[in-house]
């Protein structure tokens, strides 16, 4: 659903960018080689936050309605660490607009044991360094007491800082990344909600379905990223392609910053495919098309499901016609869905209700959206952490502004991610317009 | 042996857009011994300025030209305001190298503040057509590109070995002291070396911009390659430039597909073990001078 560094950067874009290879334990080590005072002090300050979670945190959503850590003095606070500096503060501009216009208009919202709260939501940018995600969570933990962290961008940052939520009993809820890793390790991280995008698993799943009804038997190309997103999408694909009758023709590789992809595409033309798997990100996606047409292979042509912007399309001109691409959420910026009125409704929340610097961008719509999920969850959860992530984690139809037509929210406690469903759809380049060719695909992993 | 055309034709046009960058790189280094890292933040805030202009309804080629102005005096501006205080006997041979890294992010993250961090289409100006050379299909902006960079090279060798501007250039690089001595203004014809490698920025940026689609981090890695491409023909040659960063687009690109074993994945190390050993051989780079590698 975003983009990161250009458009796509932002929600599944994001991922591209290099980190530092990431582990719980690795900043641990760091943190032993530095000041022993600052590791005795965060040391005690995560004791306590744990003890003040575990005292009112034990309820659920029919329990208790006694206000835990996070609900305290009559507001409930949320947090993130988000890459302010490098793809801007849209997004959590986007989400306190919410809060803010609730805060405002309603005086907070009324949770489940009758009382109403205020929201204070606090970020503190980490620059998609992963040491600083981890020192942010660990300064949130300690010093404001979050009831639940938002928004934690990547996957190495969630999985770096993931330990530390477990720790002290503080929900980890729509973060934004989609890597098939939660699905496989739930079980070991009980603070894990939902992420808001789809598994990389469902995704691919959802494009050899829709091909192997469509073109049966068909030869694939495949492009991918050469990092640990791209592996995450390789072993969904090794997994769901058995027993489709597809195979694969060629997989090509590029590395993140490349500046063209002229040579995998070339390679790619030469293989044999009738079809066009590319799992490649803006810009070197809209790279990809544009050569595409250079040279001339027409093969029916499968994009990533947040690829779908104009800024990542548009570009490409003429040559992005009838791109396909699996859709979990509308593009509020394009003008097919711009006047949608529940996207205009968040529009008109972002302009009057948001703070200095605050955008109805696509990043800006996408975090007022999360915000408008969140406060119908915390409507619907008693204030405690752990209510809150039960509520978050049973949700079986919900609406989203920008969820395609014909899809709800379902999440399970087994299934770490918001949706579980996608739909196809293609991109006329003429009209600028992207039409659903099938109903949606829901997850054949998924389980309540 | 149509594939083998197509990857030499795409090794030649990613070669050619690093050796966009590259000239203007060698150009700062000839006449002032600085390695600009920010060298492809100032082409990308040049690029953003065309990218501006032409929104604004100007005529692309009035626009490039505008924004070539702009980068001109970018380019100048930052070493007379910044650069120089750094650039002289007593500092630190590091200094400059950490000076223009910070620029690379101000001016990067200066663009993206002002511009955002969404693509941006930007006009070709050469057309975007679909053109065949010998049967191989590359576009009009891609031979447009090549054929500015040829012409550049031609009007910088020109410039820079046969004008008097020229001449005054190669006496600040060679001797500061003794070229203030015979009456050149020194801080000025510095100031113009870097005045010129930002013009060079800003037509070569908006050459590569509507391939690379214009965004904040459009020349980033192309700055990587560049600089490799250039030391591998020779810092001290503008045709030792271009030929470095040519030489580096085909390797990378002919090695992907020829050797299965190395692909697409790591084509780009043996790349640089390429320039490597080359450097073991010839420390100067392909047609570069010894003596500055003595200096």
């Amino acid at each position: 659903m975003r983009s990161m560094l250009a458009e796509v950067s932002h929600w599944r874009g994001a991922i591209a960018l290099p980190v530092p290879p990431a582990t719980g334990a690795a900043p641990a080590r760091r943190r032993r080689a530095g000041n022993r005072a600052a590791i005795a002090l965060a040391a005690v300050g995560l004791l306590l936050v744990s003890a003040c979670a575990s005292s009112g945190g034990s309820a659920t959503a029919k329990g208790s309605a006694s206000a835990g850590a996070g609900f305290t003095g009559g507001e409930v606070r949320l947090a993130s660490s988000y890459p302010t500096s490098l793809l801007g503060a849209d997004e959590m501009l986007g989400i306190q607009a919410y809060f803010t216009y609730l805060n405002k208009t309603a005086g907070g919202v009324t949770m489940a044991d009758g009382k109403k709260y205020k929201i204070d939501f606090k970020y503190i940018d980490d620059g998609y360094n992963t040491g600083r995600a981890v020192s942010n969570v660990r300064s949130l933990l300690a010093t404001f007491h979050p009831a639940a962290m938002v928004g934690l961008l990547g996957s190495a940052n969630n999985e770096a800082t993931i330990g530390q939520l477990d720790a002290a009993k503080v929900p980890n809820i729509y973060s934004i990344e989609g890597d098939d890793f939660w699905q496989e390790n739930i079980a070991s991280h009980p603070m894990m909600g939902p992420t808001s995008q789809p598994s990389n698993n469902l995704w691919v799943a959802s494009e050899l379905a829709y091909v192997k009804k469509t073109w049966p038997g068909a030869k694939l190309a495949v492009l991918l990223q050469n990092d640990a997103y791209g592996q995450d999408i390789k072993k969904a694909l090794t997994k769901d392609l058995a027993g489709t009758g597809l195979t694969i023709a060629d997989t090509e590789f590029y590395n993140t910053g490349t500046p063209t992809l002229s040579t995998q595409i070339a390679k790619l033309s030469n293989s044999g495919a009738k079809v066009f798997l590319d799992f490649s990100l803006a810009p070197a996606l809209t790279q990809g098309i544009k050569y595409m047409q250079t040279i001339g292979w027409k093969v029916p042509h499968f994009v990533c499901y947040n690829c779908i912007s104009q800024t990542t399309v548009a570009p490409a001109g003429s040559a992005a016609d009838k791109l396909y691409a699996p859709l979990a959420f509308v593009d509020p910026t394009i003008p097919q869905w711009s006047n949608v009125p529940a996207i205009g409704s968040l529009r008109d929340i972002i302009s009057k209700y948001g703070g200095s610097g605050s955008k109805t961008s696509l990043a800006g719509l996408q975090g007022a959206a999360i915000g408008e999920l969140l406060a119908s969850n915390l409507k619907a959860s008693q204030p405690n952490s752990q209510s809150l992530l039960s509520t978050v984690q049973s949700q079986q139809g919900n609406k989203m502004s920008l969820l395609v037509p014909g899809t709800a929210v379902v999440t399970s406690p087994k299934y770490p991610y918001l949706v579980n469903q996608l739909r196809m759809a293609q991109y006329a380049s003429a009209s600028k317009t992207w039409k659903y060719v099938d109903s949606a695909f829901v997850d054949p992993t998924y389980s309540k | 042996m149509h594939e083998f055309g197509l990857q030499l034709m795409n090794g030649m046009v990613d070669g050619c857009t690093y050796a966009a960058l590259g000239l203007s790189l060698v150009v700062i280094l000839k006449i002032t011994r600085i390695g600009n890292f920010a060298q492809g933040s100032q082409a990308l805030v040049a690029v953003y300025i065309v990218w501006s202009v032409w929104s604004a309804g100007v005529p692309l080629v009035l626009a490039i030209a505008i924004g070539t102005v702009a980068s001109f005096v970018l380019g100048a501006g930052l070493y007379v305001l910044i650069v120089r205080r750094v650039d002289g006997p007593g500092v630190s041979p590091y200094s400059p190298v950490i000076l223009t890294l910070g620029l690379l992010s101000l001016l990067q993250y200066g663009a993206q503040a002002i511009w955002g961090s969404d693509a941006k289409t930007f006009p070709a100006v050469f057309g975007d057509h679909t053109i065949h050379i010998f049967g191989v299909a590359t576009t009009s902006q891609n031979m447009g590109t090549i054929a500015v960079l040829i012409v550049l090279c031609i009007l910088l060798y020109f410039f820079i070995e046969k004008s008097r501007l020229g001449t005054a250039l190669r006496a600040v690089a060679e001797n500061r002291l003794a070229a203030a001595a015979v009456g050149i203004p020194v801080l000025g014809i510095l100031a113009l070396g870097w005045g010129i490698a930002g013009a060079l920025g800003a037509i070569c940026g908006s050459m590569v911009a509507p391939t690379l689609i214009l965004q904040p981090q459009m020349m980033t890695t192309v700055l990587i390659y560049a600089f490799s491409g250039a030391v591998l023909g020779g810092m001290t040659s503008l045709a030792g430039a271009v030929l470095g960063c040519v030489l580096l687009g085909l390797i990378d690109s002919l090695v992907a597909t020829y050797v299965p074993a190395v692909g697409s994945s790591y084509s780009l190390i043996v790349a640089f073990v390429v320039i490597v050993v080359v450097l073991l051989v010839r420390p100067q780079g392909l047609l570069g001078k010894r003596e500055l590698v003595a200096r």
